[in-house]
């Protein structure tokens, strides 16, 4: 792996001699004008990416992970949307960057992208030489469901991302025994995939999870299979404070801090809500400026999963250049968080909670909805519309009429009419799909309720 | 993926038509498994009109028989529709008489508009209190085309967007109060807004739909 900077990054680098390392990010430029100009546009950090040595394998892994399931996608034909195929040039582009800025590890899964992301990824990496990048991509747990099934999956992964080895390989979002068992063990395809890693095929086998604490502690403590790793949900939401809300009855402190113990190297994924973070509601964005008004919302996120010393690598699902300009900022290099820091992250966390978004990071996995219900989309919508503050909720209130207007305006903007909440049947196909333990089909009557009244009241 | 909370139906004494609706639901289950990625929307058929014996008019149109005599066919209504229901109509026999219909949207509780734009006293002008209380048409159940039946899943979208509660959900197995429900229309409480008929989720053809009445009725 090399890791000696490019010509680009020598600038920079000089730039952050005269300048002080990590100073970009902090409130000392906002006195200082030029400096402050060249920190923006030598948009990725002043010094060198960080990098956390795995302990088995001595992979020397990038802070920042890419991860390949927000793909840009260009429109379909003749039409406006990014629902068609993926931009495949743009890929290409964002991971050259990507590699350049010292980002080696990509993650994918046969499903992601309505199951054309390995395909990209494997395009866009081919054009690098091998021993540049970890590559990462999974078992998926609902796509196939026999052995057989199984190692044609494995086998085609190998196929579109053009590799014959898996640095990272994993058993996708398990959450409960007995559907692992059924999945994974009854078939024998756990026992495929250690042959695969004893042949050196996969270089470290691992799991994500999103579940119950039993299992996590089955996987750990009773599987009888000696992990590589483990791809965990944490940030600061996330941390202590949720648990109440989500179908997980573990947080991401108990994960980490048996992950640690046991010296298993912790990959994060979801640093940032689905981009929830990256955007938070007004009382958090005050305080996250208060405490530094040149840092970016997700820069804070990216610095709270970073500062853990047991995390191998931060998974972010970048879509554009600017959000990975800006995480590569964050991480290059990464200033650990401050004690004071992270208590203002517990505030922000708390303010979450009082303004009562819906859990969703938008990861798809609900989708598509048969009845053509766009479900992140419609949460999306309305989580932004109360982190805004355009959240009608009183007809007397005085701006009542304006945020009643920008609100269903902004959802027949975001959500065609025939996508919204009112044509959810409640049949409850994507309940067990969804990783967060969402209540979809309630949150949509929540959801169509509150519509219909704006409406009424109109 | 199984995630109907009701029972399934025992294969004992299953008529032939039940078999067949439980054979479309494994169908219907496998191919969403077989394609399973994240992510995408689907495909959403265009809906297609239904075949009513007699035309819906709008509330304040009294009847078929006024709303015809007195229409001029200035279009006035037809712009003033915010959700989409009438149209200028195709035919030269109507004399360019707009028609009514529930494929894009349905005839809003909170909307009087056209009653208030027509200037010709086709459609004469009404408060939303009365229009609450007046039956344009009634619901029609179409049991084929419903998909408790045909896809086997739980729905109820009719009954729950009904504005005056004209629809229930009611056990297809009297002994079973977790069978499968199907919608049971009150003829009387309907008023015909097409809020069923529009949020159905059967397409091309809605499993229920609004026929209209000859003559308005004052409930
Ligand atoms: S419950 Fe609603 S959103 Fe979920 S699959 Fe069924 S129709 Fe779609
Ligand atoms: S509702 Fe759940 S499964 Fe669907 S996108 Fe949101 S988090 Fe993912
Ligand atoms: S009352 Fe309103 S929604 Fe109904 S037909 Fe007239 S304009 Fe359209
Ligand atoms: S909305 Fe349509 S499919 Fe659903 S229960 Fe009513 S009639 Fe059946």
């Amino acid at each position: 792996m090399n890791n000696s900077p490019k010509d680009g990054l020598d600038r920079r680098q000089f730039l952050s001699k005269l300048g002080g390392g990590a100073l970009a990010i902090s409130a000392a430029l906002a006195a200082c004008k030029p400096g402050k100009q060249t920190a923006r546009s030598a948009a990725t950090g002043n010094g060198e990416m960080t990098y956390r040595v795995n302990p088995k394998t001595g992979d020397k892994v990038s802070l920042l992970g890419y991860g390949a399931m927000r793909w840009p996608r260009l429109p379909k034909p003749g039409g406006k949307g990014n629902d068609g195929e993926i931009d495949q040039e743009t890929v290409n582009a964002l991971v050259d960057y990507a590699i350049e800025h010292g980002v080696n590890y990509f993650d994918t899964s046969p499903r992601y992208c309505e199951g054309m992301s390995e395909k990209a990824l494997g395009i866009a990496l081919s054009r690098h030489p091998r021993n540049k990048f970890f590559i990462s991509t999974k078992m998926s747990n609902q796509t196939a469901q026999s052995r057989e099934e199984s190692i044609a999956m494995y086998h085609r992964s190998m196929e579109l991302l053009k590799v014959d080895y898996f640095d990272y390989y994993l058993v996708h979002a398990v959450g409960a025994y007995d559907v692992y068992k059924a999945r994974f063990l009854d078939n024998g395809v756990l026992d495929f995939m250690l042959q695969e890693r004893a042949a050196g095929r996969i270089r470290n086998l691992g799991w994500s999870f999103h579940g119950k604490k039993e299992f996590f502690d089955y996987m750990m403590f009773e599987s009888g299979v000696k992990w590589d790793f483990v791809l965990i949900q944490l940030n600061y939401f996330d941390w202590d404070v949720t648990q109440a809300q989500s179908r997980s009855n573990v947080d991401a402190h108990y994960q980490y801090d048996v992950l640690a113990k046991l010296k298993v190297p912790a990959l994060i994924m979801e640093p940032l809500l689905g981009g929830r973070l990256a955007s938070p509601n007004h009382v958090a964005q005050t305080l996250m400026k208060q405490a530094n008004p040149d840092a970016s919302f997700a820069s804070w996120a990216f610095r709270f999963a970073g500062s853990f010393p047991d995390v191998l690598t931060v998974l972010s699902g970048m879509t554009y250049m600017e959000h990975l300009q800006d995480n590569l900022r964050t991480y290059s290099p990464l200033v650990p968080l401050t004690d004071k820091e992270q208590q203002m992250l517990v505030q922000v966390a708390k303010t979450m909670l009082d303004f009562k978004n819906i859990n969703c990071t938008n990861c798809q996995y609900c989708m598509p909805c048969p009845y053509g219900i766009n479900i992140p989309g419609l949460f999306a919508h309305y989580n932004k519309c109360l982190n805004e503050g355009n959240f009608p909720s009183q007809a007397q209130d005085q701006n009542y009429r304006k945020a009643r207007q920008t609100f269903l305006v902004g959802l027949d903007r975001s959500v065609p009419k025939l996508r919204q909440a009112n044509h959810c049947i409640g049949c409850g196909k994507c309940v067990p799909a969804c990783p967060q333990g969402i209540a979809i089909p309630q949150e949509m009557q929540k959801i169509d309720q509150f519509v219909e009244q704006l409406k009424r009241n109109g | 993926m199984e995630t109907n909370h009701e029972e399934s139906i025992s294969p004992q004494g299953m008529s032939r038509k039940k078999f067949l609706w439980i054979g479309a639901l494994f169908a219907f289950t496998a191919t969403v498994k077989a394609s399973k990625v994240d992510g995408g929307l689907a495909v959403i058929e265009n809906k297609k009109a239904p075949k009513r014996a007699t035309p819906i008019v709008p509330p304040g149109a009294l009847s078929h028989r006024n709303f015809s005599k007195h229409c001029t066919g200035c279009q006035l209504c037809v712009s003033a529709c915010p959700n989409q229901v009438l149209r200028p109509s195709p035919g030269l026999v109507s004399l360019l008489q707009p028609e009514m219909s529930y494929e894009r949207g349905y005839c809003r509780p909170e909307c009087t508009r056209c009653s208030h734009v027509c200037p010709a006293g086709a459609i004469r002008p009404i408060t939303r209190a009365e229009k609450s209380a007046t039956q344009i048409g009634h619901a029609v159940w179409v049991k084929e085309n419903c998909v408790v039946t045909r896809d086997g899943v739980h729905c109820g979208n009719c009954a729950r967007h009904c504005p005056v509660g004209a629809i229930q959900m009611v056990p297809s197995d009297a002994k079973n109060e977790r069978s499968p429900k199907f919608p049971v229309i009150d003829p009387e409480r309907c008023i015909g807004c097409g809020a069923c008929e529009n949020l159905c989720p059967s397409r091309p053809s809605s499993a229920i739909y609004v026929e209209g009445n000859q003559m308005h009725r004052i409930v």
